[in-house]
């Protein structure tokens, strides 16, 4: 049994279709990553799968439960996290109260346990705790929005182009975090990713995403045709 | 009277009469920040409660069993959430439609009122009686009472708020709804105990207004208008900026009825919160919503 599988899905927003006839399957600990040009509907896959937009007809299943009619709370609780694009953390929260609400469902010990595991991903995140969020650098904010996902002890990160407007440092910050991630847990990943260079480095599938249609495609080739990918 | 025995008096009233506007302007804030509703029947809710309170304590003389009200209110505001709002906020125009369902709702809690008990003034007798003299001031015990109950409240109010998991997730979804359901938050139960939350601080208010002046069925009108004029001030969210409010508002009105009638005090609360409204729309430590 695939871990998530989408059967005939179309997702859109109220009665407009994005994405059409889409078929996808992951497995345990894969990474994928899904790009294409911007507006064709990366991030409404991604949306789709965490229920916050319109399914118009198929099934995503995830570890056999149909998770297509269900509400975006219930999905986050079985472990599907996505991390949007902007946000993905209370700016008027401190740094603690994020995780905190991360693991919310966590028991106490539970929790202090995810919380050094965070801190080995992410070191400069103990130092930071009180900090309201609002007042970290864009890295660090992304950096939050995952760490707060990872605390509730996911079987499924979506990860809404994490590198967007960030800095050349902090997006190697970020990249140098999701590999963590990918080597010290089994944890799923679908990335939509416009920078190719980091998709080539973390992704084991890709997939181009073009006109609401999916196709994989071999990671080797992906640098030699840039246009092709994101125009 | 000397002017220190004036200032003392105005002081120890305004203390009282700003915490109880704290309890009730806070619950009004809550279901503002917390569910975007713009509850009108908030004045008729302190009533429910404080009626509640009167015919329970009447019925079996006990005052323990006449607290019964509280919970019975968090139960009516439960029950409320879930039978109205949890349906009308799914609809696209829910802001307008909630303000006005609340509005017909106050209305109707008076109506009911005023059929079981009737119009006529009713007063919730001292839960202390006597007075504490300091030099030559003479304090009514009871105002006493109800300050300490009133700070009291508010402190553990301020800890389920700031230090509970609850508390927690209640700020989490008035600072934003997605953000909260993508941390797998059940939404729909933090708002039906939030509302509950809300008509509990509004029946606490009511018991202890009630407590200290004689009430009607409408006695709940002028404290809506006055927790309005409150959360405006203090800002729509802001736990502080609602209890800083509510003692300057407690302390304005106190001040003014002493020196120029009560008629006068309400016509500067209201001058105030136009000012505030004009001048200063987000409150003193209110951001932009």
């Amino acid at each position: 049994m695939h871990l998530l599988e989408l059967l005939d899905v179309a997702i859109g927003y109220g009665v407009i279709k994005i994405i059409d006839n889409l078929d996808l399957y992951m497995d345990e600990g894969e990474v994928i990553a899904i790009i294409g040009p911007n507006g064709h509907g990366k991030s409404t896959l991604l949306k789709g799968i965490a229920r916050l937009n319109t399914i118009h007809h198929g099934k995503i299943i995830f570890k056999g439960i149909d998770i297509s009619v269900m509400d975006p709370h219930e999905v986050a609780k079985l472990g599907i996290k996505y991390i949007p694009e902007a946000g993905g953390y209370f700016p008027f929260m401190s740094v603690m109260e994020n995780l905190k609400i991360g693991g919310y469902y966590l028991r106490s010990h539970i929790f202090k346990t995810k919380l050094k595991e965070i801190e080995e991903i992410f070191p400069w995140i103990k130092y930071r705790y009180k900090q309201m969020a609002n007042t970290l650098s864009g890295g660090e904010r992304k950096m939050l929005s995952i760490a707060r996902a990872l605390i509730s002890e996911p079987k499924l990160l979506l990860l809404d182009e994490p590198s967007l407007g960030l800095a050349p440092i902090a997006k190697q910050e970020v990249k140098k975090a999701i590999r963590s991630i990918i080597s010290s847990t089994k944890i799923s990943i679908i990335l939509a990713e416009s920078e190719l260079a980091m998709v080539k480095d973390l992704a084991d599938r890709v997939f181009l995403l073009k006109n609401g249609k999916i196709k994989e495609i071999e990671v080797d080739k992906i640098s030699s045709n840039l246009e092709e990918y994101l125009v | 009277m000397g002017i220190i025995e004036d200032v003392s008096v105005i002081m120890i009233s305004s203390l009282a009469i700003g915490s109880i506007y704290a309890l009730m302007a806070l619950g009004l804030s809550m279901l503002w920040s917390t569910l975007n509703l713009i509850n009108f029947a908030h004045g008729s809710l302190m009533m429910l409660g404080a009626y509640i309170f009167v015919y329970i304590l009447m019925s079996t003389n006990n005052l323990l069993l006449a607290l019964l009200a509280i919970p019975i209110m968090f139960l009516i505001g439960m029950a409320t959430y879930k039978t109205v709002f949890e349906k009308t906020s799914r609809m696209e125009d829910f802001l307008l439609r909630n303000a006005l369902i609340t509005l017909v709702l106050g209305a109707m809690i008076e109506q009911l009122i005023n059929i079981y008990f009737g119009g006529t003034y009713m007063k919730i007798p001292e839960f202390v009686s006597g007075y504490i003299f300091i030099g030559s001031l003479r304090i009514a015990s009871q105002y006493i009472a109800i300050t300490f109950i009133s700070l009291g409240l508010l402190f553990l109010l301020y800890l389920i708020i700031f230090h509970t998991k609850y508390g927690l997730a209640i700020r989490a979804v008035g600072q934003d709804l997605q953000e909260s359901l993508l941390c797998g938050l059940n939404i729909r139960n933090i708002y039906s105990v939030t509302v509950g939350i809300g008509f509990v601080l509004a029946s606490i208010a009511g018991i202890l207004l009630g407590s200290i002046y004689i009430f009607n069925p409408v006695s709940g009108r002028i404290p809506l208008l006055i927790s309005y004029i409150i959360v405006i001030f203090g800002g729509v969210g802001s736990f502080m900026g609602t209890l800083v409010a509510s003692y300057i508002i407690a302390l304005l009105y106190v001040s003014s009825s002493y020196y120029i009638g009560g008629s006068w005090s309400l016509f500067i609360a209201y001058l105030m919160m136009l000012l505030i409204l004009t001048i200063r729309p987000y409150g003193i430590f209110g951001g932009r919503r």
